[in-house]
């Protein structure tokens, strides 16, 4: 394996458990359960790259091919769960369908292997991955505006960069192979091609972890503003019944001159409270 | 003297209103808890009220869904919206509700309001 492929795969590796630590960050601080899915797909997509390795080192070919197809299939589930973690956060998607997926990615490339094709078999799992990357860019661009109410300008652009990186990676990996390179440049010299593909591999997850950092800040913005809006309801409430409940007591004229006082002023802080409340709805 | 539909899922806020209202000279005709008990409760007036008092944030179904029920019934009712949700203002007067009293208010603040909206034809 030459070094420039070692160094890309490596550099990969590494984006990735960077990718990993922010999602598991992401689930702890934010508690939302999608971030699951991608904490999957980031540790997978991390057994991918090793696997990759793997496959160079050992001499053996029969290892080597088993490492390769370990490799493709990696891709392919990581990339599944990467995609769809992402997407949730526009559509829930169903957990079956994921299953389903998941199944096939496997199975396909496995029975192909099983029966001798190996190079169909690295290439199926390619094939897999292209489409996810496909199917997930294709529906929220047609759905621009649902996609546009769920997160903010800023991640809406990050994630036509991260489409245009895996677009351009996807292509000029399909033209590299139809000219004859080996599966992820692997046993190949060092060319061109070798560090166009890593070069836009590692560009395409830097600019995978900017867009899910964009989407952590449109969630924890998200949920701030749900919490103040919830206390601030609870508190409108609040302030009105003690309010309505001190105007009407002090109605009674027998009231003792010292609770009429103390009822004003019971209505002179709600009335502060109410001014506070409206603040806080203000700065929202 | 106008005829009241208090509808709140606060029971403290309906029991306030009703008594605040009733020394004004109102009459409460009806109370309900939730947005399902509110639109039942108006299929069975024989009378439609001159004036509701709906909230937003309730149990089973919300102000705005209730209200807009109530308007396909009858959509001459006159609607007044007491609500600490202030997000749903925009949403309910284009649905045809005649005032959004934002909560915490004064009493007055409301007796003004129903008077206002109960002379309008």
């Amino acid at each position: 394996m030459h070094a420039i492929a070692i160094f890309g795969i490596l550099l990969l590796i590494s984006l990735r458990v960077v990718g990993l630590i922010i999602a598991i960050e992401f689930l702890r601080d934010l508690k939302e359960s999608k971030f699951k899915i991608l904490i999957i797909g980031w540790f997978i997509w991390i057994l991918a790259g090793c696997s990759a390795l793997l496959s160079g080192v050992y001499e053996n070919q029969l290892f080597s091919d088993i490492f390769l197809l370990i490799n493709g299939i990696t891709t392919s589930i990581a990339g599944l769960f990467v995609m769809m973690g992402l997407f949730s956060y526009f559509q829930e998607l169903p957990g079956k369908i994921l299953a389903i997926l998941s199944i096939l990615f496997i199975s396909v490339p496995l029975i192909s292997f099983l029966l001798g094709f190996y190079n169909i078999a690295s290439n199926l799992s390619s094939m897999f991955l292209f489409l996810i990357i496909v199917v997930f860019s294709i529906v929220p661009l047609r759905r621009k505006e649902t996609f546009k109410n769920n997160i903010s300008i800023k991640s809406y652009y990050w994630y036509l960069i991260v489409l245009l990186a895996f677009y351009s990676l996807t292509i000029s990996y399909v033209i590299f192979i139809f000219q004859g390179y080996s599966f992820g440049f692997y046993s190949d010299e060092f060319s061109i091609p070798m560090f166009v593909n890593y070069f836009l591999g590692n560009a395409s997850t830097i600019a995978l972890i900017i867009y899910s950092i964009h989407i952590e800040y449109d969630i924890s913005k998200i949920q701030k503003f749900k919490l103040t809006d919830k206390y601030s309801h609870d508190l409108g409430n609040l302030i009105q019944v003690i309010s309505s409940a001190a105007i009407l007591t002090n109605v009674n004229k027998d009231l003792k001159k010292e609770k009429v006082e103390n009822l004003d002023l019971i209505q002179k802080k709600c009335e502060e409270a109410a001014k506070l409340i409206k603040d806080i709805r203000k700065n929202q | 003297m106008a005829t009241i539909f208090l509808i709140d899922d606060d029971l403290s806020i309906i029991k306030l209103f009703d008594k605040f209202l009733t020394i004004l000279g109102h009459v409460i005709v009806a109370k309900a808890y939730d947005g399902e008990e509110a639109v039942k409760l108006f299929h069975e007036f024989r009378k439609i009220p001159d004036l509701i008092l709906m909230d937003h944030r309730m149990p089973k179904k919300d102000g705005l869904t209730a209200a807009k029920e109530i308007l396909n019934f009858n959509n001459k009712s006159k609607i007044i919206f007491l609500s600490a949700d202030y997000t749903v203002k925009d949403e309910a007067l284009a649905l045809g509700a005649k005032y959004f009293l934002e909560k915490p208010f004064k009493l007055d603040k409301l007796s003004q309001i129903i008077e206002k909206v109960s002379m309008e034809t």
